[in-house]
C-alpha cells in the first residue's frame, strides 16, 4: 500500500513539475525562448544546460518545450480516450455492429503504425493539430481493446441482464450502465495512453516530422543531432530532451501503477 | 502393529487476504498406518484440499502453515528438496479432475515417461513399463491410448490416466482428491478396490464430501469449517454417529431421505456447526468438549449415541 | 482452425486496406492528384508538363480504370514510378531493403528470444526477487525512448571510447566478400541491432511473463509439481509448450514493430536502408516512393503474420488431429 502510494506521489510530483514548467515558464527561466546568446556554450551558472547552435538557452528551450510536448501528448490522449471508449463499447455490442467494430480493432492493431503515420503526415502536413489527430487515429487500439474486454465482462453481469429483461434499449444500457463502470479502465488506459502518445510524437519529431513552429522535446533532439552536437561533444544538448521525455513517461507510468491495484500482473504498455 | 506412515498434526493453516487473515484449518490431526485408508470428509470449503496441499508442500502463494508437525514414516516433512524427491516416488497425489490436470500439449505417453523418469526407469524400458501401468489402471488398447492427447480423452479415461501415473510409483502414501465424484455406489466400491489392489501396503487418504465413501475405508475424519469434529473407526462412526454434524451428513444421504439441515441462527460460535446444529446452546459458542469412547473421538458438548 | 483462419484473413484485410489507402489518399485530398503522384509542385510545372504527367498517370480515365492500372503496377513489380529519382520504386526499395532486414531480423530474433527465456523464468517464479528486479528494470527501460537508447549507446561506444563505428554499414576501403568485409559489417551492425533489441525487449518480456504466469497458475502445472517433477522439466515441458502459440503471435507482431523501429535506427546511425529512404522521400515530397515503402512495409507485416499463423497451425495438436472426441 505504501509502495503504491509512493509511486503515485512520485509520479504526481514529476508531472506537476512539468506542468508548472508548461504553464508558468517564467518561474523556471528568466530568458525568453528565442533570446540569442553565444552559440554552443557549455553548461555553466548562467546557462544551466548551455546554448544550442543558434545561441538559444537550452534550459529555456526545454522549459518551453514542456508546454508543446504536454499539449500534443494530452490532447491526442484525450482524443484517443474518446475514440477508444466509443469503439470499444460499440464493439461489445451484439451482432453485425459488434462484429464490424471488432474487426476494425483487429485491423488497426495490425497496421504498421509508424510508417503509416509518416506517410499520412507527409500528405496532410505536420502542424500540431494534424499530428494530434493522426496520433489519435492510430493510438486508440489499446484503449479500445481494454474497454472491449471490460464491456464483454460487464455484459454478463446480473445487473445488465436485469436491464435487458426490463426492456431498456441497448443505447440506454450502454450509456447509463456500462460506460460509468468503465471509469477505472479508462483512467488507467488514459495514463498509459499519454505515455504512448508522447512517445509517438517524440519519435515523429525526432525524425523531423514534427511541427517546426511549436518545437517539442523531440524536435529539439532532432535539431541537436542534425546540427552536429555529437561532433562538438555537446551531449547535454543531445540527451537532455530525451531524459525529460523519459521522466515524463515515468511520471505517467508510476501514476498508472497506482490504479492497477486489482491486477496481479503488470499490464503491457 | 503396522507402522504409522503419515502422522499429521497440522497446526494452523492461514490464508493471507487483502487486508486480513483467514484461518482455513485449525488443529486437525490424524495418523494413517500402512495398508489403512482414511476418509477425510467435509463439505466444500471445509479445508480438506488445503490439508492435502500442506502435506505435499504445494500450498498456494498466499497460504501459510504455522505450528504443527507432519511426519512421514517417522521423519518430519517440511516443504523443500527432500519432500520434492519423495513426491511422485513415495508420496503420490491423485487429482480431482483428470481432464484439467493433464498437460494439453503433451501426449499421454510423455506424461507417463515424465513420472517414470522420476522413478529412474531406464530409457529402453520406458515404453513397455508405461503400457504396463496403463493396463494396470484398466485400459485395454494401451498402445493407442499412449499416443492420444488429453483433449482426446473422456473424463473417465483421463481419471484412469492419473491412476496410471500414480501406479508408476512405489507409493507409501496416497492422497486421492474426490476420486469418486459422480460415480454410483458400485463404481465407488470398484475404485476403492482397484486402489487397494494397486497399493496394498500404502496408507491412503481419501478426500471426499460424500460420507458414504467412509464405508469403504478403515478410518474416517469429519471436518467442518477447518476443525475436526469427529474421527475414529469408520464402521463405528457410521453406525452410531456421536456428533450432530455427522448425523446431519448421514441424514442428507439419498438412502436416508436427503433430509435438510436448516440454518437455525445467525451468530457464529466456536463450533463451526453452531449455526445449523439443533442441539447447540450457549456453551457451544465458547467451547467444544473432547470426548472419547475407545473407538471414536469427537468434539462436542453433547453425545448423540 | 477457425481462429487461425480468422487471423490470416485479418492480416490480408489489413494489407488490402493499405493498398486501398495508397490508392485513394492522393485522389481524395485537396489539391491536384498530379502534385501528389509526381512530387512536383504545381506551380513549377508548365501546363504541357502537367498534361503529360496526367496522361502518364492515367488521371484522365475513370477511377475504376485507374485502380486497374494501379493494381497492375503492384502486380508487375514496379510499385509505381518515382519521377523525382527517375526509377521504378521497386528497384529503389530493393537496393535498400536488404540493409533494413539485416538490422530488423536479428533484432526480432534477439528480442523475442530474450523475452521468451527470461519472461518464462520470471513468470514461472513470479514475485521472487529475480522476478521483481527484472520486471522493475524492464519497466523502467520501457520508458526510455528508442532514440535516447541509441544516442546513449552511440555516446558510450563511438565517441567516448571509439570502440565501434557510428555511421553507415561499411568502412571505405574494405573489399567486398572478404572475411574482413563481413567482420566490418558486423561491427557496424552491432549498435543498431542492440538499440532495437533493447527498445523492443521490455514489451516482449512483459507479455511472455504474463502469459507464463497465467499458465503456471493452471491445474496441470500444479499437478506436475505434485508429481514431484523438477522445476526445469515443468518450465520447459509444461509451461513453454503451452506458451508457444502466444509466443509465435508475438513474433508476428514484432516484425512490424521492429520495421518501424528500424526507421529511427537508420536515421540515427545513417544506414542506407528503407527507413532512411522513407525520410528522404518525405523531405523531397516523393509521394510514389512513400507509397511504395508503405506497401512493402504492409507486405512484410502481412507475410510475417500469416507465416506465424501457419506455424501455429502446424504445431497445434488440436488442429492436426481434428477436434476433441
Amino acid at each position: 500500500m505504501i509502495k503504491r502510494l509512493f509511486s503515485l506521489f512520485f509520479g504526481l510530483f514529476l508531472l506537476l513539475l512539468f506542468l508548472t514548467a508548461a504553464i508558468f515558464p517564467g518561474l523556471f527561466t528568466a530568458y525568453g525562448q528565442k533570446e540569442m546568446f553565444a552559440p554552443w556554450l557549455t553548461p555553466e551558472a548562467e546557462h544551466l544546460l548551455g546554448t544550442n547552435a543558434l545561441g538559444y538557452d537550452i534550459f529555456t528551450e526545454l522549459v518551453y518545450g514542456a508546454k508543446e510536448t504536454l499539449f500534443v501528448g494530452v490532447c491526442s490522449s484525450v482524443l484517443t480516450l474518446f475514440l477508444g471508449a466509443a469503439i470499444g463499447t460499440l464493439s461489445g455490442a451484439k451482432g453485425f455492429v459488434g462484429g464490424v467494430f471488432n474487426g476494425l480493432i483487429h485491423i488497426f492493431a495490425l497496421l504498421p503504425k509508424l510508417v503509416t503515420l509518416i506517410v499520412l503526415a507527409a500528405f496532410v502536413g505536420s502542424s500540431s493539430w494534424n499530428l494530434i489527430l493522426l496520433i489519435a487515429a492510430f493510438g486508440w487500439v489499446g484503449t479500445a481493446r481494454a474497454v472491449r474486454a471490460r464491456v464483454v465482462h460487464l455484459k454478463v453481469q446480473p445487473f445488465v441482464e436485469n436491464c435487458v429483461i426490463q426492456g431498456y434499449s441497448p443505447w440506454h444500457i450502454a450509456v447509463r450502465h456500462i460506460v460509468p463502470n468503465l471509469s477505472d479502465v479508462l483512467l488507467s488506459r488514459f495514463l498509459l495512453g499519454v505515455n504512448s502518445c508522447i512517445m509517438m510524437e517524440s519519435t515523429l519529431s525526432f525524425l523531423g516530422f514534427g511541427d517546426l513552429y511549436h518545437p517539442t522535446w523531440g524536435t529539439m533532439m532532432n535539431f541537436a543531432y542534425k546540427r552536429g552536437a555529437f561532433l562538438r561533444q555537446a551531449y547535454h544538448y543531445l540527451l537532455s530532451p530525451g531524459v525529460c521525455i523519459m521522466l515524463l513517461s515515468m511520471a505517467f507510468f508510476f501514476m498508472s501503477l497506482y490504479f492497477e491495484r486489482r491486477r496481479t500482473t503488470i499490464q503491457e504498455p | 502393529m503396522a507402522e504409522a506412515i503419515l502422522d499429521y498434526a497440522g497446526g494452523e493453516i492461514r490464508a493471507r487476504l487483502e487486508k486480513s487473515h483467514k484461518t482455513l484449518v485449525q488443529n486437525v490431526s490424524f495418523t494413517i498406518c500402512a495398508g489403512e485408508s482414511l476418509a477425510l470428509i467435509g463439505e466444500t470449503g471445509s479445508g480438506k484440499t488445503m490439508i492435502a496441499l500442506s502435506i505435499l508442500g504445494v500450498l498456494p502463494e498466499n497460504v501459510g502453515q504455522r505450528g504443527g508437525r507432519v511426519a512421514f514414516c517417522g521423519r518430519e516433512l517440511r516443504p523443500g528438496r527432500t519432500l520434492r524427491r519423495l513426491l511422485g516416488v513415495e508420496i503420490v497425489y491423485i487429482p480431482q479432475n483428470g481432464g484439467e490436470a493433464l498437460n494439453p500439449s503433451k501426449k499421454v505417453k510423455h506424461h507417463l515417461y515424465d513420472s517414470l523418469k522420476k522413478m529412474r526407469v531406464p530409457g529402453a524400458a520406458l515404453h513397455r513399463t508405461a503400457c504396463e501401468k496403463l493396463s494396470a489402471a484398466g485400459f485395454m488398447e494401451t498402445e493407442e491410448i499412449m499416443e492420444l492427447y488429453p483433449f482426446q480423452l473422456s473424463g473417465g479415461m483421463a481419471q484412469r490416466v492419473t491412476i496410471a501415473l500414480a501406479a508408476c510409483s512405489r507409493a507409501k502414501l496416497i492422497l486421492a482428491d474426490e476420486p469418486t465424484n459422480g460415480l454410483d455406489m458400485e463404481a465407488k466400491a470398484a475404485f476403492m478396490a482397484q486402489l487397494n489392489g494397486l497399493f496394498p501396503q500404502a496408507a491412503k487418504l481419501v478426500i471426499t464430501h460424500d460420507i458414504s465413501v467412509a464405508a469403504l475405508c478403515d478410518q474416517a475424519l469429519v471436518l467442518c469449517g477447518g476443525k475436526m469434529l469427529e474421527t475414529g473407526r469408520a464402521a463405528a462412526l457410521l453406525k452410531t454417529p456421536r456428533h450432530p454434524y455427522t448425523r446431519a451428513l448421514l441424514d442428507a444421504l439419498v438412502e436416508n431421505g436427503m433430509q435438510e439441515t436448516k440454518l437455525l441462527r445467525q451468530e457464529t460460535g466456536f463450533c463451526p456447526f453452531y449455526k445449523r446444529c439443533p442441539k447447540a446452546d450457549e456453551q457451544c459458542r465458547r467451547q467444544m468438549r473432547r470426548q472419547c469412547d475407545g473407538q471414536v473421538e469427537w468434539w462436542c458438548n453433547y453425545d448423540l449415541s | 482452425m477457425k481462429k487461425y483462419g480468422k487471423n490470416i484473413l485479418l492480416a490480408l484485410v489489413c494489407f488490402l486496406f493499405i493498398v486501398a489507402l495508397n490508392f485513394f489518399l492522393p485522389r481524395l485530398l485537396p489539391g491536384d492528384p498530379v502534385a501528389y503522384l509526381t512530387g512536383f509542385d504545381e506551380e513549377n510545372m508548365s501546363a504541357a508538363q502537367m498534361e503529360s504527367y496526367r496522361q502518364a498517370l492515367h488521371l484522365d480515365k475513370p477511377v475504376v480504370v485507374q485502380f486497374g492500372y494501379y493494381l497492375r503496377s503492384l502486380a508487375d513489380g514496379t510499385l509505381g514510378f518515382s519521377f523525382q529519382k527517375n526509377a521504378a520504386v521497386s528497384s529503389l526499395i530493393g537496393q535498400r531493403l536488404g540493409y533494413t532486414l539485416q538490422i530488423t531480423l536479428p533484432a526480432v530474433a534477439l528480442s523475442t528470444l530474450l523475452g521468451l527465456i527470461w519472461g518464462l523464468h520470471c513468470g514461472f517464479c513470479k514475485n521472487t526477487l529475480t522476478d521483481r528486479l527484472s520486471t522493475s528494470f524492464l519497466i523502467l527501460l520501457n520508458t526510455v525512448p528508442i532514440f535516447l537508447i541509441g544516442l546513449a549507446l552511440m555516446l558510450v561506444f563511438c565517441f567516448q571510447n571509439r570502440l565501434l563505428p557510428y555511421a553507415g554499414l561499411n568502412t571505405a576501403g574494405v573489399l567486398p566478400n572478404t572475411p574482413a568485409f563481413y567482420w566490418d559489417r558486423l561491427r557496424h551492425l552491432i549498435l543498431p541491432i542492440l538499440t532495437l533489441t533493447l527498445a523492443t525487449a521490455p514489451s516482449r518480456f512483459l507479455l511472455m511473463r504474463n502469459t507464463a504466469a497465467k499458465i503456471s497458475a493452471e491445474k496441470y502445472v500444479l499437478y506436475a509439481r505434485q508429481r514431484g517433477l523438477s522445476n526445469h522439466k515443468i518450465k520447459f515441458g509444461y509451461v513453454l509448450k503451452n506458451i508457444a502459440q502466444p509466443f509465435l503471435a508475438m513474433v508476428g507482431m514484432s516484425v512490424s514493430t521492429c520495421v518501424g523501429g528500424s526507421l529511427i535506427i537508420e536515421n540515427l546511425f545513417s544506414v542506407n536502408g528503407m527507413g532512411k529512404l522513407l525520410t528522404d522521400a518525405v523531405y523531397t515530397l516523393d509521394y510514389p516512393l512513400m507509397q511504395g515503402i508503405l506497401f512493402v512495409t504492409a507486405g512484410i507485416m502481412a507475410i510475417s503474420m500469416i507465416g506465424t499463423d501457419l506455424l501455429c497451425i502446424l504445431i497445434d495438436p488440436k488442429v492436426r488431429l481434428g477436434e476433441a472426441l
